[in-house]
């Protein structure tokens, strides 16, 4: 029986997905040379003037609505002040007592049992530069400097590191499907700190933890956790009292080390930044973001299957990937076919490109046998190339199924009086033969015949020969 | 008011300041100062006043999500500083 229990509380760095950065109009993406993305506004040189990103503030409210959040009507930005050389500023532009989201809960399982881990709240903030290590000393490449970031602070909820992982896995989840951020781990656009302290079990109070920073992979996270606890529990039990720090986690010795003693909150000396003024979210503004939130990954699935009599796989397949799911549910409320829907964009590798009113207009067009179903693709790949609509392409390219049941009679007396040994092999028991009299048909109406009607006129006229 | 050399060894340390011994008297005096100049502000009553988030009346001063079309050539951007295969120079830092 444990007599100690961690008591830990998550801070998570997610990179927005916009196209700007947060105060300027440099691009947000990662890579390039060094300080090619980046500019006078988010290298902080002096006389510039930050101007707010709107996107940022959308994306982060409703990442905040994902994650069950209240979304603030008034919210300010304020300067946290530190000297460090990736910033060059000498203050990150941040949230303090207004953020954008508070008092959020994620839902996690582990083995079986249920647990809610409150999320303190949400901010967005600016992104510092990187260093690198050179020949005479340090150098500073500051394109990553002012990207979006949200900041998502746990509640001092979690216990274990299977309910970390649980928790960050299902953040990651959420905060994808919500279509803000692709959350990858190893690429840094999403970080965590692992705030730890230990007490003994029963007792209730909260005692001094570490901050450990710069984990970037849940199987290092959930070592950390497990050493870091170790380590204050060997302290404790040794008589040594333990300080509040921040440290850093060595997988190659699997322990933790100090990196430095933690400054006071207070020696950040934030103040409201007067630069930027205040952000104030109407309840219009909640309404239109509200819904723009999808139902929960899991509702989907459900809804996929019950519902829209998707295979399991299919949907499955479709909820993987948020952009993807977010098309085809968009797309499914405009047919009445979801299941022929589903399988039309599942055999276009990049589906989620398309816009829905695309696959909508494809779908309805094969149900209603206006078009056969190998026209999607040849009009896919047209769509892609003109960007015309689907209804002109579907005229440019004549891919018109022949609904003429007269048109298709006169072809298939051509295709029989030109095929007499086909016909002969058929009339004489081998049923396959009319697939070589099918395919004369459709090649003489360039693929645009309803295969099913083809077929049953080829085989009353057989049948009267 | 006073300040105690705790507090400006403090200030000092936030700043990236460093006080010769001879001048900590001084400075510590000019800069009880000011506070005690600021303090009169503490003789208003604030209690019902909402606090200030900024001094001109606006709000959502926002730009919309569009990349520049143009950049600033990175020889002028760091023309300012010294600078080695495109990154800032600097001092070797540990961590």
């Amino acid at each position: 029986m444990a007599k100690y229990e961690s008591v830990i509380g998550l801070e998570v760095h997610i990179e927005l997905r916009t196209k700007t950065k947060i105060f300027c109009d440099c691009p947000a993406d990662h890579g390039g040379d060094p300080n090619t993305r980046c500019c006078p506004v988010c290298m902080g040189m002096p006389g510039t003037l930050p101007v707010l990103n709107k996107q940022v503030v959308d994306f982060a409210a409703r990442a905040g609505m994902m994650l069950n959040c209240e979304i603030a009507h008034f919210s300010k930005m304020d300067r946290k002040n530190y000297f460090y050389p990736d910033l060059p500023k000498a203050y990150q532009i941040s949230q303090l007592d207004h953020p954008l989201c508070e008092h959020g809960y994620i839902d996690i399982n582990v083995n079986g049992e249920e647990k809610r881990i409150g999320i303190t709240r949400i901010h967005i903030e600016e992104d510092a530069g990187k260093l690198v290590h050179m020949e005479n000393g340090s150098g500073a490449d500051c394109n990553r400097c002012g990207v979006p970031l949200i900041e998502i602070v746990s509640e001092p909820d979690i216990r274990t590191a299977a309910q970390a992982k649980a928790y960050l896995e299902r953040l990651r989840e959420l905060v994808r499907w919500v279509g803000v951020s692709d959350c990858q781990m190893e690429a840094g656009s999403m970080r965590c700190d692992v705030n730890l302290s230990i007490r003994p079990v029963g007792d209730s109070n909260l005692y001094t933890r570490s901050e450990i920073k710069n984990l970037n992979s849940l199987k290092h996270i959930c070592a950390a956790i497990d050493a870091e606890k170790a380590r204050q529990i060997d302290e404790t039990e040794a008589g040594r009292e333990l300080v509040q720090e921040t440290r850093r986690y060595d997988p190659e010795k699997d322990r933790t080390y100090t990196m430095r003693v933690k400054e006071n909150a207070n020696d950040y000396r934030y103040f409201p930044d007067p630069d930027l003024v205040p952000i104030i979210l109407t309840d219009e503004d909640h309404a239109r973001l509200r819904a723009m939130i999808p139902d929960l990954p899991e509702e989907r699935l459900e809804k996929y299957i019950n519902e829209y009599k998707l295979p399991e796989s299919t949907a499955k397949t479709l909820c993987d990937e948020p952009k993807l799911a977010n098309v085809y549910q968009a797309a499914a409320e405009q047919v009445q076919q979801p299941k022929l829907l589903a399988n039309l964009m599942l055999a276009d590798a990049a589906a989620a490109e398309i816009p829905a009113g695309v696959w909508a207009e494809l779908t309805n067009l094969c149900a209603a046998n206006k078009i056969n179903r190998s026209a999607p693709a040849k009009l896919l790949e047209a769509y892609r190339e003109s960007g015309k609509e689907i209804a002109v392409l579907v005229t440019e390219l004549g891919l018109e199924q022949v609904q003429d049941t007269g048109m298709l009679n006169t072809i298939a007396d051509e295709v029989l009086a030109a095929n007499p040994k086909a016909v002969a092999d058929y009339k004489a028991g081998k049923e396959a033969a009319i697939k070589a009299l099918m395919g004369q048909v459709m090649k003489r109406t360039k693929g645009t015949a309803n295969p099913q009607e083809a077929t049953a006129v080829l085989k009353e006229k057989l049948a009267k020969l | 008011m006073q300040l105690d050399a705790k507090t400006l060894d403090t200030l000092a340390w936030l700043s990236r300041l460093n006080i010769p011994e001879e001048e900590t008297e001084a400075l510590s005096e000019s800069i009880a100062e000011m506070l005690t100049f600021f303090q009169q502000l503490s003789a208003l009553d604030t209690q019902d006043v909402p606090p200030t988030a900024h001094i001109a009346p606006l709000e959502n001063v926002l730009r919309e999500d569009i990349p520049a079309e143009t950049r600033l050539d990175r020889d002028l951007l760091l023309s300012g500083t010294e600078s080695e295969d495109g990154f800032i120079t600097l001092p070797k830092v540990i961590g």
